[in-house]
């Protein structure tokens, strides 16, 4: 379950760069050191209970991945409080730590640790990961001789791995080739009826229509709307996409 | 309890990454990393020797242990600033405890450092002498471990916020290293000199490294404990201070 109460972000956006003390000293004497105040996620209060699939849309810089970081405990929020019961695997972004001068295997036990895998919990998995992302051939080979599309497949088949019952999700499903993309939708709908529950921001109306219970419509870091997948769809592409 | 576990194992997995991909993964890795050590090493075992010829007794095996811990405490310190810009792309990805950036580049150091201490050992063993006192060496060792640590965090703090505090603090270690008794010995040195290498922490963790491995004698106890407390309370200092900032990582990098 993710509790959401009341919850503000709020970077601050410096009118002059003062990233050295070397500047911070002779800051004293010029003009002083000023900055605006950018609200990322405006008061926002979201429930989502065990079970749940909740999409969430909204316009490129709305706030989404900023409020899923802060479910996620990467950023800590400027007001308000979170509470979440249960593990949480992030899907913010995926081949996390991968090093191109290591060869599959290596990155396969590199990623996993970061995931929260053990050693010998992956060293089950292996075969399993590998066979996902189609890369049988290229256990042993360098990642850096490994093609984009295929760097992609193995992180995705990593990161599917995981058996935290909450999953964070930021528009990560459509990666791949046709083939791959069609396994990773079986793999949420899996999830889905597992009953675990999601968090999923997309900008593909048509995986949000598929996959989701509820939707949140998210704008300039306020939630403005929600409810049912088409409804909201609706009302996105009608008041928020002109 | 399983939150620590993984956290630990995120810990290893981040140090022997560093490790490896410092090294390329081979022995001769390794001992590239010992050039810059051993260049400078010998470049002042020729000055001191033949140029300006030094008092201090054993002089091979004296600046050579200094020079073994002043390169683990260089290191560690160096390359935790270091994470924080390399890690930060990590830390915005996942959540872990941040502390973890900079405990797993001071292992990554650590590694190489037990590796030349061992080695230091031997040498002394093999080309001076050998004595039951020698095992106490795990003192200093300790204690220069707590304070570079500590240091690692507190100079890390202020890397958050600026930038440039990494050529600051290439200049304190530039100055630091003449500063601690290294290649002289403090009990000789001209007063003000004799007051800050005396001072010093990492002066006084190496007047201890000296007596037990090379000059076979025992330090003042009051010098153990204090230098020992001092190295601790500098490691919970840091760790805190370094604690309530470190959510900024994320916000500024």
């Amino acid at each position: 379950m993710i509790e959401v109460d009341n919850v503000s972000k709020i970077f601050k956006i410096p009118h002059e760069r003062t990233k050295t003390l070397f500047h911070k000293l002779t800051g004293i004497f010029g003009p002083k050191y000023s900055f605006e105040e950018f609200y990322a996620v405006r008061n926002v209060s979201l429930k989502v209970d065990d079970g749940e699939f909740v999409g969430i849309i909204g316009k490129n810089g709305s706030g989404k991945t900023t409020l899923l970081r802060l479910i996620s405990k990467i950023l800590e929020p400027t007001n308000g409080k979170i509470n979440v019961k249960g593990e949480i695997a992030p899907f913010l972004e995926i081949g996390l730590g991968f090093h191109i001068d290591f060869t599959t295997r290596e990155n396969v036990f590199i990623n996993g640790t970061l995931l929260g895998f053990s050693r010998k919990e992956i060293k089950k998995r292996f075969n399993e990961i590998i066979e996902f992302a189609g890369l049988e051939n290229f256990v042993d080979t360098k990642l850096n001789k490994l093609s984009a599309g295929m760097q992609v497949r193995l992180a995705f088949s990593i990161a599917i791995q995981s058996e935290a019952p909450i999953l964070i999700v930021d528009e990560v499903l459509a990666v791949g080739d046709l083939i791959f993309q069609k396994k990773c939708k079986d793999v949420f709908w899996k999830y889905k009826n597992e009953g675990r529950t999601v968090l999923f921001v997309s900008h593909d109306m048509k995986l949000i229509k598929e996959y989701c219970d509820r939707v949140i419509i998210m704008h300039n870091g306020s939630i403005v709307n929600q409810g049912n997948p088409d409804d909201m769809i609706t009302c996105y592409q009608d008041k928020y996409l002109k | 309890m399983k939150d620590f576990k993984k956290y630990l194992n995120i810990l290893r997995e981040i140090a022997l990454t560093d490790f490896r991909l410092k090294y390329h993964d081979s022995a001769l890795g390794y001992f590239w990393s010992l050039l810059n050590p051993i260049a400078q090493f010998l470049v002042l075992h020729f000055v001191f020797s033949y140029l300006f010829v030094t008092q201090v007794p054993k002089f091979t095996f004296y600046l050579l242990s200094g020079i073994v811990f002043w390169s683990f405490f260089y290191d560690a310190t160096l390359s935790s600033m270091n994470s924080i810009y390399s890690k930060s792309s990590l830390a915005k990805r996942i959540y872990f405890p941040r502390n973890l950036i900079i405990f797993s580049s001071t292992l990554t150091a650590l590694i190489s450092f037990c590796i030349n201490t061992v080695i230091l050992w031997i040498v002394v063993i093999v080309f001076d002498h050998y004595s039951v006192n020698q095992f106490l060496i795990i003192i200093p060792f300790i204690s220069i471990i707590f304070l570079s640590i500590g240091v690692a965090f507190i100079i890390s703090t202020f890397y958050i916020y600026f930038r440039d505090s990494i050529q600051i603090w290439l200049v304190c270690l530039n100055v630091g290293f003449w500063l601690t008794p290294i290649v002289y010995n403090a009990l000789d040195a001209p007063l003000p000199l004799k007051m800050v290498a005396l001072l010093n922490p990492l002066g006084r963790i190496l007047i201890m490294l000296r007596s037990f491995l090379v000059f076979n004698d025992f330090p003042s106890l009051e010098l153990i404990i204090t230098t020992l407390m001092f190295s601790i309370l500098i490691f919970v200092f840091g760790f805190w201070l370094f604690n309530k900032h470190s959510s900024k990582i994320v916000e500024f990098f």
